[in-house]
Order: C-alpha cells, then structure tokens, then sequence
C-alpha cells in the first residue's frame, strides 16, 4: 500500500501573549501556551498512481499533513507509512521516494545557473548519469528547459521558474509527488502549461499525486479524487465526480426576457422554493432544486409571465460545489 | 566515504559559485578585516615601543599571531550560522528536509566551499602582508608546518560545529541576532582570537583551556609559533579532534531534538 494515514494527529503548541507590553513581559518570566490542533484524526489510503487533491479553507491542516507526510513535521499522534517507510522515523529513505513542490518556494539555488542546481540534485539523489541524461532530454523537451537552463535562477520568470521546480522534483523519479499550490501567482497559460506537464508524469509514469491548491481549476484538471478537510477533520472524501452530482440537486437556468422584466420577478418570488436574482432588466437567474422542479418546468412558469429572448442553464461545477463546502453551507456525509 | 563526499561535494561547489558571484561582497568581507587587522597591527605596535616581551610575545610572535587569527577568522567566516538561522527563520529549510540528505553534512559542505573562496583570498592577502612585516623564516620549519596545517583544519571542524549549534537554536528562539552575536563574543574572548589566552588571568585562562573555544585559535597560533613542540602538540592535535567528534555526535542529536520541536513558519 503506497500511501496509508491512520488518525494522524497533529497538535502545536502555541505562545499565549496577553495584549501590550505588560503581556509580553509577563510572557518572559511565565510564558503560558495554548494547545492547537491543527489535523485531527485524520486517515486515508492512497494508491498507487491516484491523483487526489487534498482541500480545504485556509488553516484547515493541509499544509500541516503534507508536512507530516514528508517527514518534516513530526505527528504527535497516528501512524503514516509511504511505500513502506515511515517519513518521520525514517527521512531520508523516505526522501528518496517522493517530490516536492512549494509553489511558494523553490528549490533552485539562486544565484547559480539552473543547470548547476539540477547537478547538485543529481549528486544528492545519486541519480545514475544515464538517467539523468535521459529525464534531463525529456525535460529540455517537455518543459522547454532549455530556454533558460544556463540563466540563474533570479533571473527566470515566474513562469520559468516553477516549470524548472517542477522539473527539479521529478528529476529522481519519485513515485509520490505533492503539489502545494503549484500554480500560484502565474497567469492562465502558464497555468495550463503546468497542468499539462503534471498530468503526463501522472499518466505515463504512474507518478501519485497529491495536490493542495486554492485554484480549483486545478483540482478539476488533475485530480480524480478529492478530500476535504476543514478544521484538522475530513469533513469528504470521494471521487470528483461523485462529490459533484452529490451536491447537483441544485440547478439553476438564466433566462432573457424579451422585456424589462421587474414584474416578472416579483411574480416569482412568490414561490419561496425558488432562489432568484435580477442580473439586469432583463436577465433573470432562478436555481432550484432538482428534486422539487425540473428546469422545463422552471422555463414554463416564466413563459406564462413574459416572452423569453433566450435560455441557458447552470450546471454545478466543482468550484461551486468546494466553495459551499468552505462556507459550510453543505453538510457532507461520506 | 567516497560516495559520502560525492554526494555533498555540490553543496560546497554550489557555494563557492555563488559566492564568486559576490565578488563585491566577497572583497570588501576582506577589506573590511583587514582594516581592523591594520588597526590591531599598529595598537601592538605601539605597545612594543616601550617593551620587546609582552607576557611572553615578541613584537614579531605578535604580528605572526595577529596574521593567523585573521586568516582563521576568514576561513572560518560567520556563513553558517546566519544561513542555518536565515533558513529556519524563513522556513526554507524545508527545502532541505525534503531531500535525502543529512543537514549537518549540508552545512558542513556549504561551510567548506566558502571558506574555500574566502580562505584563497585571505591566505593571499594574508601570505603577502606577513612577508612584508616580519621575519617569517624562523617560524617555517617544514615539520610544524605539517601540525600547523591539520590544526588549522581541525580548528575548521570545531568552528563548524559550533556555529551549527548555534544555528540550530534559532529554532528555539525565532530569532538570529542574540544568538549568534553571543556566539561570536564568546568565542572571539576564549579561542584567543581577541588576546593570546596567556594574556588573560591564570585562572581564566584555566577555564579557556577546557573549554573547545581554544581549538580554534589558541592551537593553531601555539603549533604555528612554535610554543607547543613534539608530543605536546600532537596532544593539542588529539584534544581537537576529540573537541570534533564530540561535537559534531552533540550536533547530530541536537538537530533531532531541535527539530522535533520546529514549527515551520509559513508555506
């Protein structure tokens, strides 16, 4: 089994400051803590070559897991073990098997050309030389390293820089590979590039991910499963698809009326079922639920009342579907 | 140990590259030094004039003394503690932990390779003014100059693993300045680096004696000037080692329990 947690606990001592200068003081001479816990019981399993988006509000506890996972942090409670190992006992084996993306920090030595960092990590995970020739070629191709390999890495884009990070943790073929927020910061083609390049590991070499991310296209383009944690707890855990049509009872169609249609909608409103919104003078959305209504008859109530222009109709994504579960307005049970 | 070596040897390569891409930095650390060295240079200068023997220094014992303190003092360099505290300050030690490597063998290799670009050109700098000063003959017998170098490279060891512990506490304190600055005060008064230890109180000088401080400067400068001879300082020799296996062993443990603590800022 590749990637196993069972109830991983983790709690943070935290410095307790009572307000002004008198409360720091105080802090010196008896300094008082108090407890947070940051992931709570937390377990699952994941196999090899899945991609699961790990989710959830700021401060839920993902970063904290995935540090846990690599065996930076120590959990104070529970058991992990990936492919085998257990990541805190056992770092640096554990090192060895996994990638690593911060998006919010590189691994590129800064002022020295990006090719000399690639060796310094070919020497580091003692990647014989014909493999690194052969994911180096690949590389070059794929990311289009070849640009900017000779630059140092302070003076790459954005852009460049995370497609060369990217590049860095996969250099030693790992098995396991986390993202956190490997898209952050850059613009929307760039973004796909990434994606692109993150779904051919997944896809031709079996590479597992395991991807937190706030952009929730990205969840939607690489991640087959999602888990949600809020407050230190899974509060879901289910295939994408799944944890869409759970929560697909609401739909909703936006109709264009031929004519102002103010009347329209307090006509409407007198269906309390219904949830209404005036775009503009024209344009009506109504969401309803599926279980109530059908979208047919949505249309006709409103054909009785005015003269429709045009029809279209709202499908929940999973932006809306994850951005619901971050307001707590669904309470999921799985 | 081959492949020990084969897998650090970039952090010191890596190091080295980005220091030479410094070059300001890098000449004006020297300069700098330098200008309290000149300063040093003629303060003794001056003390001199009224007496040929201080506590046992002749004018030249003094210069010679003053020279390898600041040649240890640039190859030792503060690098170090600054980077290790910078990086669990910022929290891009992480960076390291991900990867299947030792982090004390990390700084060590980081460690040599800047003292391989700020040795070179302080041992030039260094070589060039003691030539021009003193006498240097009478102190370069080929025999002490063999001890003289492997002080200097255990005086290196026990160096690091100082500053690595005192890096390591920045995981305590969330911050680098108290740290570090206590670290250099300390050492700059025990290891001799301030004052030959003869100069100092018996008593002081006793305690100076057991603590590892005195590996780094008071050795070498003895072995160089020829006060410690034969077996002694074969002793001296053996006394630094043992200063570095123990350290490094308190390192090791250190950096476990450190980190078992560590609340990683950020990310």
């Amino acid at each position: 089994m590749p990637i196993i947690a069972r109830d991983l606990t983790k709690v943070f001592k935290m410095p307790a400051h009572a307000p002004g200068i008198a409360g720091a003081l105080k802090h010196v001479v008896h300094p008082q803590y108090t407890e947070k816990v940051a992931v709570d019981h937390v377990s699952f399993e994941i196999h090899d070559g899945e991609s699961v988006a790990y989710i959830g509000p700021n401060g839920a506890g993902k970063s904290t897991t995935i540090k846990m996972l690599t065996g930076i942090l120590h959990a104070s409670g529970g058991e992990i073990e990936i492919q085998g190992v257990n990541p805190y006992k056992d770092r640096i084996a554990n090192a060895r098997n996994v990638g690593v993306v911060f998006g919010q920090r590189t691994q590129l030595w800064w002022d020295i050309p990006v090719e000399e960092s690639f060796r310094l990590l070919k020497d580091i995970y003692e990647i014989p030389d014909a493999r690194y020739k052969e994911n180096m070629e690949l590389f070059k191709e794929v990311f289009g390293l070849g640009e900017f390999i000779t630059r140092t890495a302070r003076r790459l884009s954005l852009g460049q820089r995370m497609r060369a990070d990217l590049a860095a943790s996969l250099l030693h073929d790992p098995k396991v590979l986390y993202l956190d927020e490997p898209t952050i910061g850059l613009d929307v083609t760039v973004k796909e590039n990434m994606r692109e390049l993150i779904r051919m590991m997944n896809r031709e070499r079996g590479t597992t991910i395991i991807l937190t991310s706030h952009d929730l296209q990205d969840i939607e383009d690489l991640c087959r499963r999602v888990i949600v944690i809020d407050q230190g707890r899974i509060i879901s855990d289910v295939e994408r698809e799944q944890l869409q049509s759970m929560f697909a009872h609401e739909r909703g169609v936006r109709i264009s009326l031929k004519k102002p249609g103010r009347d329209v909608y307090q006509k409407l409103l007198e269906h309390p079922e219904l949830r209404l919104e005036m775009e503009d003078a024209h344009t009506i959305t109504v969401m309803f639920d599926l279980h109530i209504h059908t979208a047919y008859e949505v249309i006709s109530l409103v054909e009785e009342l005015a003269d429709i222009r045009d029809i279209s109709v709202i499908e929940p994504d999973i932006k809306q579907v994850i951005e619901k579960i971050y307001r707590s307005e669904l309470q999921v049970n799985s | 140990m081959i492949r020990f070596f084969r897998k650090y040897k970039g952090f010191a390569g890596c190091t080295i590259s980005t220091r030479l891409n410094y070059r300001g930095a890098l000449l004006m650390n020297i300069v700098n030094a330098s200008v309290s060295l000149v300063a040093s240079l003629f303060l003794w200068n001056v003390l001199f004039q009224e007496q040929s023997v201080i506590s046992g220094y002749t004018r030249d014992d003094m210069i010679v003394y003053l020279m390898i303190v600041f040649l240890m003092q640039s190859i030792l360099g503060n690098g170090t503690e600054w980077e290790i505290a910078g990086s669990v300050l910022e929290g891009s030690i992480i960076m390291d932990l991900i990867k299947p490597i030792s982090f004390q063998s990390r700084c060590l290799f980081q460690t040599i390779g800047s003292a391989a670009a700020e040795g070179a050109v302080a041992a030039f700098v260094t070589g060039t003014a003691a030539v021009c000063l003193c006498d240097l003959g009478k102190y370069l017998a080929p025999e002490r100059f063999f001890l003289f170098a492997v002080s200097i490279l255990m005086a290196f060891f026990v160096k690091f693993c100082i500053s690595y512990l005192a890096g390591l506490c920045c995981f305590f304190t969330s911050n680098g300045y108290g740290v570090i600055y206590m670290r250099q005060v300390i050492t700059d008064i025990f290891s001799g680096a301030l004052l030959p230890l003869s100069f100092y109180p018996e008593w002081f000088e006793k305690i100076a004696k057991v603590l590892p401080f005195q590996s780094i400067m008071y050795t070498p400068t003895q072995i160089f000037l020829g006060r410690t001879e034969g077996a002694q300082a074969v002793n001296m020799l053996l006394l630094q080692l043992v200063w570095v296996i123990v350290l490094w062993v308190f390192g090791y443990f250190f950096f476990r329990f450190a980190i078992r603590r560590v609340t990683i800022q950020g990310g």
